[in-house]
């Protein structure tokens, strides 16, 4: 009764609408992230090793020795990167920019949409990506690694 | 050559798109850009990024600085035929000596990746013999306003045309890739005689080991002159009759103005450590020479930075030391004033041309958004006597042994 008395007394509809809009934007945030490939893909599971070394280009093969083909999710990408690099996006740029504008390695391409994600997975053999945990359909995709909302970020 | 490289370009640009599926061929255009002032407190001693450029920060006489010297803008086109054939395409408006589009040319390659762990590249490539010597254009990729001046300045061609193999293993908890290369670099140099359209061919081997946090690369580099700096004037008086009658063995010296058919010889060690906090680089590298126009340079720099959420603070220590043997220009048995000028023209000209420097900088990235970067750099240096080779002499009548030089820009990625 006591707490039901503090919360009215403490409820304003404008901070309530503030926060539930606040908590729809940052929805995607506080899901699982999980890293999919292909059905073919030649990798059962990976590891976050197997995910980190894929990402910063310097494991380019899968277990099949087939050249990997990683896209990132714009949504995603700066909880993904925190967790597998603990750097923010700034620096995974300037990381890519000295790979990529001295002609060594192109980063993995960056797409929009998740939908556009998944058909891309589909349609590659090779790709891998990742993307909230809600859009998984296990018919369509494998799931190759889960980072797991309360996860602490990885280390070597 | 530049047209046989135009036409290797097209040929490959254009067979693959016969036989391309409905993922390829992807394309993409990215860039990156640098705007930033630079200021000195000299007049005597311009300030350049390295030897490619024509203007120098300080003008003579007037001091102040310039934004034409740390300014740049590259845009580059990426083509994927499949996944294991690619092309890149790079251009930078920035001021370079020579043909402004030609020599601004920096990459024009095809790559073939016939394994995962094999890369073959033939076209125009940048120059990969030292840690950051293939993307020194990139401001973005790296915390200073400009890679060490004792160290890069010296490393003057940016590109060669030819090819390069990289095989990559997987050895302990890291990876090794060996690379050779080969080729021609046709690079235009500002020297202080005009324009030197320099022509040389090269080849060299790099080891990188690379780990989640560390890179280290050692790398062997030989190159050989194919042309003359323009000593035509210096070796018009050099050669004069007349002025070799009164200044005997002169014509000694036309060996020690020339730098055709000698070679250099680079080899480098190099690390660098980044662990999102902490970002360390060490380089030192000596420079064989058979010319003592270039003379036997060794060099290193450390640098130490600390990353404070967006903002990285940052130091750098740097040293270029020649080891020239001082060459004695002959005295006039006259003492005439027009041949003392003459003696003193080829004195600076076969004897300052060593650097003795080092400096120490402070400086700090702001990084302001994922692509774009705010950065400041106070540096101090210190010359030896007749040491400042880096730099434009503007004014030989004074000599500063210590110049401060700050700076303040933006760099960005697109």
């Amino acid at each position: 009764m006591f707490g039901l008395l503090v919360w009215t007394s403490y409820f304003k509809p404008m901070k309530f609408i503030t926060l539930s809009l606040l908590l729809l934007f940052t929805s995607p945030l506080l899901a699982d992230i999980v890293v999919i490939g292909n059905l073919q893909n030649s990798n059962p599971v990976m590891s976050a090793r197997d995910v980190q070394e894929i990402y910063m280009g310097r494991k380019r093969a899968l277990a099949d020795n087939a050249i990997a083909y990683p896209i990132d999710n714009s949504d995603l990408r700066k909880e993904f990167y925190r967790y597998l690099t603990h750097r923010p996006i700034a620096q995974i740029n300037a990381y890519w920019a000295r790979l990529k504008f001295s002609g060594h390695r192109a980063p993995p391409e960056i797409l929009l949409d998740t939908k556009g994600i998944i058909s891309k997975v589909k349609a590659n053999k090779n790709a891998i990506a990742y993307i909230n945990d809600q859009y998984v359909e296990e018919s369509e995709v494998r799931i190759l690694f889960v980072i797991k909302e309360s996860d602490e970020p990885y280390q070597n | 050559m530049t047209k046989k490289l135009a036409l290797l370009l097209i040929a490959f640009l254009l067979s693959p798109i016969l036989q391309a599926d409905d993922q390829y061929p992807d394309w993409s255009v990215s860039g990156f850009g640098s705007f930033g002032y630079v200021g000195t407190d000299t007049n005597s001693l311009g300030f350049i990024r390295n030897r490619t450029q024509t203007k120098s920060a300080t003008k003579s006489g007037k001091g102040g600085g310039g934004v034409t010297t740390d300014s740049r803008l590259g845009i580059q086109l990426d083509v994927d035929f499949s996944d294991s054939l690619h092309t890149t395409v790079q251009w930078i408006a920035r001021d370079h000596a020579g043909d402004f589009f030609e020599q601004n040319l920096e990459l024009a390659f095809i790559s073939w990746r016939p394994a995962y762990d094999l890369d073959i590249r033939a076209g125009r490539l940048a120059l990969d013999t030292f840690l950051i010597s293939d993307h020194r254009n990139v401001g973005f990729s790296y915390p200073w306003m400009r890679p060490p001046h004792d160290f890069y300045t010296n490393i003057s061609a940016y590109h060669f045309d030819g090819a390069d193999i990289a095989k990559q293993f997987s050895l302990d908890s890291g990876y090794l890739t060996v690379k050779a290369f080969a080729g021609y670099g046709m690079n235009h140099f500002s020297v202080g005689l005009g324009v030197f359209d320099m022509d040389m061919p090269m080849t060299g081997i790099s080891l990188a080991y690379e780990t989640d946090n560390w890179l280290t690369k050692a790398v062997y580099n030989y190159q050989h002159f194919d042309t003359e700096i323009p000593n035509e004037p210096l070796l018009g008086l050099i050669n004069s009759p007349q002025l070799n009658a009164v200044m005997p063995g002169l014509s000694g010296l036309a060996p020690h103005v020339s730098l055709k058919d000698t070679n250099l010889h680079y080899m480098s060690l190099g690390t660098r450590y980044d662990d999102a906090v902490w970002l360390m680089h060490a380089e030192i590298s000596y420079l064989e020479s058979d010319t003592s126009l270039i003379g036997d340079v060794l060099s290193g720099y450390m640098s130490v930075g600390r990353r404070f959420s967006d903002v990285t603070l940052y130091s750098v220590y740097g040293i270029a030391h020649g080891f020239h043997r001082h060459v004695d220009v002959p005295t006039p048995v006259v003492a005439d004033p027009a041949l003392l000028g003459v003696q003193s023209l080829l004195d600076v000209a076969v004897n300052n041309n060593t650097p003795k420097q080092q400096s120490f900088s402070l400086g700090a990235r702001w990084d302001v958004h994922p692509k774009i970067a705010l950065k400041t750099q106070w540096v101090h240096y210190w010359f030896e006597e007749n040491g400042a080779a880096y730099w434009r002499h503007l004014d030989d009548t004074i000599k500063p042994n210590q110049v401060n030089v700050w700076s303040f820009g933006v760099d960005f990625i697109f």
